[in-house]
């Protein structure tokens, strides 16, 4: 029992990380419809603008956190402004995704160049230290991720439904073009949205990066991302966090009790499965539509 | 009067292009290394027409179709050197492996937009990991070695020349099949389909046997450039097969120009050129590629085809020269 209990904790420690980035795609794909794949690289540099902050100032670990996100949110901004809102404008939604594509190359490209091909660890302070509860090894950043998901998820979710602004976010998700006629000025909502979603996916990069390592490689985990949106029905925020849990408790449930090789191909496979059978999520509305 | 589809593809502009790279093998009878470099490039222009089928044609974003091309590759590979098949059986068994991969990826055709970019994404990941896993049948991570050169009416094919007329054979062949193809009957309801699906399907179009039939067939074109990399270069390893080459190809499809049988020629061998003299920047070179993309994207949403089309619409040509009108 306490060998299932621990592959749980570890289970939704992973899942925590899967959310944090699949929150970020939800909320873009809402805003805009776009599915962004450089977003999980976004994450990546997160985790590497951390590292360099925690190397030279030491600075405590929220305050990385904030400045990480700040960053990074930044540059989702900067991506935005300067990359997609003049393709937008000509309306080529199949350019834009394979635009972003463009951008995750370059932005792995440029953290290469930046900080090199060495995994990096950020520096002792840091790192994790398990703390004994109940014969569990609890690992603070793991709780901290958690607690980030379900804060980041109560919020965004009153965000949405209760203020002015993110009515109007809702709206230009909704219908674009009615949302431009109602005065809502959706290129302004669009980077609001790049704006949050960047801000967490650097801040849920520097818990990971001190987890594990700092590394070009570390988007790659966004592969997961997606995979937890789309669980979760791709768009709802509340859904993708779940989605996020459910996969990192079913990957590591299957690599203890099936076959650790092949603990990615099962959970591709299931997620193509689920896909097809509920192409909503499992939490969206609706079965299949039949074609 | 119809024009039969032959006489379509055989205008004065493609009996150049042909005959010059019938020819092209003469000039270069010394430099192995740049006839080695043509021969990847028609493996990469066979992959990038597949996909503008598929994708540019059929509008199916197959962000996995370089997992198809491991899968031609690896049957061949496993059935020359283990089975000791002939190369031309070993051939079309890997276009049947891959048209039978298809098969299983078909019902992922129900699902749309992002969800189908997802799903095809993910599918070209399961099998890229299948590569890189299963050790067994495919000596995991180290690939096949030694893989015997095509071999066709008792004489194998070593000498790069040699290998450049059979790529070039297949090529052909693919183009006129593709352009055959949407010349046809299926290309008119493939024009409606993409026009307007709805009306498409109440016309009593079946778009569904479409868009399987142009997963089916891309898929088994890329099997066919994977059996021919692997008797090419004797070795195939799980890296070739991922998602970097189903980039690199879409990558060809859309710098040539979607919808551009041409440009996907073009565009394949630009795209490996720019690979093949980035590569001496090492880890940097892929930075080259993504900022060719966003910016294709950006400037050049309609390609080279594209391009070159504008110049040729700009130049005031003489009546007489004015591209576009057949001489009777």
């Amino acid at each position: 029992m306490p060998e299932f209990l621990g592959q749980v904790v570890f289970g939704l420690a992973i899942g925590s990380i899967y959310s944090l980035i699949a929150i970020g795609f939800s909320m873009i794909y809402r805003a805009t419809g776009l599915l962004h794949f450089a977003h999980p690289d976004l994450m990546m540099i997160g985790g590497m603008v951390g590292y360099t902050l925690a190397t030279r100032t030491l600075l405590p670990m929220p305050v990385l956190f904030v400045l990480s996100g700040v960053v990074v949110g930044g540059l989702s901004c900067a991506i935005d402004r300067f990359g997609f809102r003049p393709m937008r404008r000509r309306g080529a939604h199949l350019n834009l995704i394979i635009a972003t594509i463009g951008w995750s190359i370059i932005l792995v490209n440029v953290a290469l160049f930046v900080w090199g091909t060495a995994p990096l660890s950020y520096p002792q302070p840091y790192l994790p230290k398990g703390t004994l509860v109940g014969g569990l090894v609890i690992v603070p950043q793991n709780l901290a991720m958690l607690g980030v998901g379900l804060l980041a998820m109560i919020i965004l979710q009153a965000f949405f439904r209760r203020t002015v602004v993110g009515q109007a976010l809702r709206a230009t998700a909704e219908n674009p073009v009615a949302a431009q006629l109602m005065g809502i000025r959706i290129e302004r909502m669009m980077l609001l949205t790049f704006l949050l979603s960047g801000f967490l996916a650097g801040g849920a990069g520097v818990l990971v990066a001190s987890i594990v390592y700092a590394n070009f490689d570390l988007g790659l985990i966004g592969i997961k991302a997606f995979a937890a949106s789309v669980l979760g029905g791709f768009g709802h925020v509340a859904g993708a966090m779940a989605g996020g849990l459910l996969l990192g408790l079913l990957e590591t449930m299957g690599a203890f009790y099936l076959s650790s090789a092949f603990k990615d191909i099962i959970a591709y496979t299931l997620l193509i499965l689920i896909l097809l059978v509920r192409p909503n999520g499992l939490f969206g509305a609706g079965a299949a539509r039949p074609d | 009067m119809t024009v039969s589809w032959f006489a379509r593809f055989w205008t004065m502009r493609a009996a150049i292009a042909v005959v010059a790279l019938a020819v092209l093998p003469f000039f270069l009878r010394d430099n192995a290394y740049v006839l080695f470099q043509l021969n990847t490039i028609a493996v990469f222009a066979m992959l990038a027409l597949g996909l503008q089928l598929a994708f540019g044609y059929g509008g199916i974003l197959q962000l996995g179709y370089a997992g198809f091309f491991g899968l031609g590759a690896y049957t061949s590979a496993l059935l020359t050197t283990r089975a000791d098949w002939p190369f031309p059986a070993a051939f079309a068994a890997a276009m049947l492996v891959a048209a039978a991969g298809a098969v299983v990826m078909s019902p992922i055709l129900r699902l749309r937009d992002v969800n189908f970019a997802m799903a095809a994404f993910v599918f070209g990941l399961i099998l890229e990991l299948v590569y890189n896993q299963w050790s067994a049948v495919t000596n995991g991570p180290i690939g096949f070695r030694g893989i015997p050169p095509p071999t066709l009416f008792g004489v194998s094919l070593v000498q790069p020349e040699h290998l450049y007329y059979l790529l070039f054979v297949a090529l052909l062949g693919e183009y006129l099949l593709i352009f055959r193809l949407l010349h046809s009957p299926f290309g008119t309801a493939l024009r409606a389909m993409r026009e307007n699906e709805t009306a498409c399907r109440t016309s009593g179009v079946d778009v569904t046997r479409i868009r399987v039939t142009l997963l089916l067939v891309s898929s088994a074109i890329a099997g066919a450039a994977g059996s021919l990399l692997a008797g090419m270069n004797g070795f195939v390893s799980p890296p070739t097969f991922g998602w970097s080459t189903s980039i690199a190809v879409l990558m060809m499809v859309v710098l040539g120009g979607v919808r551009s049988l041409p440009g996907a020629i073009v565009g394949a061998a630009v795209i490996r050129i720019i690979i093949e003299r980035t590569s001496v920047l090492g880890q940097h070179s892929n930075i080259v590629f993504g900022v060719a993309l966003v910016l294709c994207m950006a400037f050049l949403p309609e390609g080279l085809a594209g391009l070159a089309r504008r110049i040729v619409t700009a130049i005031p040509w003489p009546a007489r020269l004015k591209p576009g009108t057949v001489a009777s």
